[in-house]
């Protein structure tokens, strides 16, 4: 069913309809609409989940460390300062291989304090051993919300859903939203491989001393290249069943005949479609497509956007799109919610410049 | 402490049944406190728990991969979110309709409690979750080599309040951590020593029959912070509750009781036997005689005027 | 010894409940404790407050006075000495390590 409803709501529709049995929560910038709406679906009895409100994200990201060992599936959101300050906690459960599934509102880090969106929170948290998937859309936030818990469950991976913060946050856009019937038939019962069981006890958490946490470490690379085949697997099962995919469900392409490539993430996608460029939208970024993007930049002149910058080196994403495209150009756009609009995208397309930090503001 | 009993039966002996749920091979010191205080936490918590124990050296001495030395389930987060991931167990097992089947109890060190997961352990109790926090309290980071925590007593050595020429040990008075939770008003809130373990066994079955959150603060010797013979352990954890340098009781749903009645013992019969207080003069202990006196006073008569209170209403 | 990679759990779950009985830390004292049976009252607070949990229960066959009798696991026994100091008959001693 067709509805036009704010992005933060269709992700709290979306949790809502995957039923998760723990939502612990706290606010921040804005991601404070998807808390409020899962608040509203429990305390009106349409969602039966035990919210637990917590006095910091980094206790809030804990919190999923023991509902999901006690075998329940559980949600949570955050922005910026927040999953910063979660960030201790984001390895632990990417380590102990626990099917977390988070929204992030992508917001800029301070200082200065800045609530607007770009992409330095989540590249902060790159390296976590997290899935990082990103939305370009109002029915892609829908849509990544539900694959992510079958993804996660999966993959035995924690995962990102990410939208920019504000534009897409906030976006009111028509979105379909599947019904409860048709999400319980894509998405299979919370089962986790190991659980804290009275009758089995099990040590979750111990030391990995200098002869097995590198082997650990092994395993979490290996998990994320299996979680790439299971990302494009969800991906074409959800097309099937809804008649909705996201390219091959690490990397959508748009217009791949056009000579020039601009690759972003999120909303910018949508904007780069109108300037006629071919458009790779990055939508996996951890595990990262590069034989998908090496594939569609052969011989192409090809522009990379980046919202977030990694001091002293480069543009995250240009870095990792660099490495298998060398001709690859980079745009630092849209930091602190600057606006990133189709003239700007047209003028990177023209633009020779290695490195460009686009400065648009009044013009 | 003799018993006159001509013999010896499982569940006797100052009750504490024979079970192990914490077993040898770990790797904490000759003669630990924290070891002893976790046979007797687990032994009293039985088989139906679930421990969430934050990181310190609890935790890193049982759990060496692919070993661990707990028979029960257990799970470690980091160092400060033992609170929260008791709250995350609590929620889920609700939510399956299976909590009343299971004990959650927390085992954290005092860095954990008193410093940097107080903030979370503060706000769990004010959801009301229902878990037993227990602290186990060797008065500093001894995980890290004996730093001072925010229950480290005044004057005491430690790594970074060393005795120098200028300052000698901690400058400043501990938490009163455990007046503080009773502030949150939990329907359990109580302190024991690992030389009185029927009172901790009691107390640890009495937290779980209480439909919201306990706390129970445990002080238990250190042999490398504290500084003393490894033999004098449970010494220690006795002298500290005979010359009242550690109260034990407990305040129930606002009731509070005086379990163990110091002896009145000198202080310093507790400080002379601890490297960590060496450097004392007399006047040194003096004043915390006096302040002992003052705050152990102080303590009880406020504590005392509440139960007239409630009785009254 | 290096871990084999396949061989390791997912997540590092230790999925073998109370498995460091491989870790013999008996190895680590330098003084022993010698349980003198003839004086043993059985009162079971050497038990109790050991950190290792090197009392062992054992039946009792010499002496009918009593059912069980404590044997000392040396396989664990760091010997800190509390039993020693807590016996309430003196029953322990702690002897030097010879080996």
């Amino acid at each position: 069913m067709k509805r036009i409803a704010e992005a933060s709501a269709v992700m709290a529709e979306a949790v809502k309809l995957c039923e998760p049995q723990v939502i612990p929560l706290y606010p921040i910038t804005p991601q404070t609409h998807i808390m409020e709406e899962l608040a509203n679906h429990v305390n009106n009895g349409e969602l039966k989940a035990k919210i637990i409100r917590t006095e910091s994200e980094h206790s809030m990201m804990s919190t999923l460390i023991g509902s999901l060992l006690a075998g329940s599936r559980s949600f949570t959101a955050t922005s910026s300062q927040g999953l910063a300050l979660a960030h201790e906690v984001l390895p632990i459960i990417s380590g102990l291989r626990l099917p977390a599934v988070i929204g992030v509102a992508a917001r800029a880090l301070a200082a200065p304090l800045n609530i607007w969106g770009d992409h330095s929170d989540v590249m902060d948290a790159r390296d976590t051993g997290w899935i990082q998937l990103h939305c370009r859309n109002t029915q892609a936030v829908f849509d990544t919300t539900i694959q992510a818990f079958a993804i996660a469950e999966k993959a035995r991976l924690p995962v990102m859903v990410i939208m920019d913060g504000y534009t897409l946050s906030h976006m009111f856009e028509p979105a379909d939203i599947l019904s409860k019937t048709e999400v319980s038939g894509y998405l299979p019962k919370f089962k986790i491989r190991y659980q804290l069981d009275t009758n089995k006890p099990m040590t979750f958490g111990p030391v990995g001393f200098t002869d097995t946490y590198m082997e650990f470490k092994h395993q979490l690379k290996d998990a994320h290249e299996e979680a790439a085949k299971i990302i494009s697997e969800e991906n074409k099962r959800y097309g099937k069943m809804f008649r909705r995919e996201y390219g091959d469900g690490m990397v959508e392409i748009f217009n791949p005949s056009a000579k020039q490539v601009i690759i972003c993430q999120g909303t910018t996608a949508e904007t780069a479609k109108l300037t006629g460029a071919c458009v790779i939208h990055v939508r996996c970024f951890r595990p990262f497509p590069f034989s998908q993007i090496e594939k569609a930049c052969r011989g192409k002149d090809v522009v990379v956007v980046d919202r977030a910058y990694s001091y002293g080196a480069g543009a995250p994403l240009h870095m990792e799109v660099k490495a298998v495209v060398p001709q690859a150009r980079s745009a630092v756009m849209g930091l602190g919610g600057r606006d990133i609009r189709l003239e700007d995208l047209q003028m990177i397309l023209k633009s020779k410049e290695k490195e460009l930090w686009v400065d648009n503001y009044g013009k | 402490m003799a018993s006159k009993s001509d013999d010896w039966k499982p569940g006797n002996i100052r009750g504490l049944p024979l079970e192990e749920f914490f077993h040898s091979g770990h790797g904490a010191c000759a003669g630990c406190g924290p070891a002893i205080t976790m046979r007797m936490i687990t032994k009293a918590a039985g088989k139906d728990s679930i421990i969430v124990n934050a990181t310190g050296c609890m935790e890193v001495v049982s759990t060496k991969y692919p070993t661990t030395s707990w028979g029960l389930p257990w799970v470690h987060g980091a160092f400060e979110n033992a609170a929260p991931i008791a709250s995350g167990i609590h929620a889920a097992l609700a939510a399956q309709g299976t909590r009343a089947k299971h004990n959650i109890v927390v085992i954290a060190g005092d860095g954990a409690t008193y410093d940097i997961g107080f903030g979370a352990i503060s706000a769990a109790f004010e959801r009301g979750d229902k878990f037993t926090y227990i602290c186990y309290n060797n008065e500093a980071y001894a995980n890290t080599g004996s730093q001072q925590s925010g229950a480290t007593p005044k004057h005491a050595w430690t790594t970074t309040t060393p005795i120098g020429k200028i300052i000698h040990g901690k400058e400043v008075e501990k938490k009163p951590l455990t007046e503080i939770i009773a502030a949150h008003k939990i329907p359990y809130i109580a302190t024991a020593s690992t030389a009185y373990p029927l009172d901790l066994f009691n107390k640890i079955k009495k937290s779980f029959t209480f439909d919201g959150p306990s706390f129970i603060n445990v002080l238990t010797p250190c042999v490398l912070t504290w500084k003393y013979d490894s033999s004098l352990s449970v010494e220690l954890a006795r002298l500290a509750v005979d010359t009242g340098m550690w109260l034990v009781y407990e305040i129930e749903n606002g009731k509070f009781t005086l379990n163990i009645q110091p002896k009145g013992l000198p202080v310093k019969n507790y400080l002379a036997k601890q490297g960590r207080f060496k450097h004392l003069t007399d006047a040194d202990i003096a004043e915390i005689q006096m302040h002992l006196d003052k705050q152990n006073k102080e303590l009880v008569a406020e504590r005392e005027c509440v139960n007239k209170a409630e009785e009254k209403i | 010894m290096k871990a084999e990679k396949t061989k390791l759990t997912e997540g590092a779950v230790v999925v073998t409940p109370a498995s460091t009985g491989a870790n013999k830390t008996g190895s680590w004292r330098t003084y022993k404790p010698c349980l003198d049976q003839k004086k043993c009252i059985r009162c079971g607070i050497c038990w109790n407050f050991c950190p290792d949990n090197c009392f062992m229960l054992k039946k009792e066959t010499e002496n009918k006075k009593y059912k069980h009798r404590f044997e000392i696991n040396y396989d664990y026994c760091k010997g800190c000495g509390i039993c020693a100091k807590e016996c309430p008959v003196k029953a322990i001693m702690m002897q030097r390590e010879e080996k």
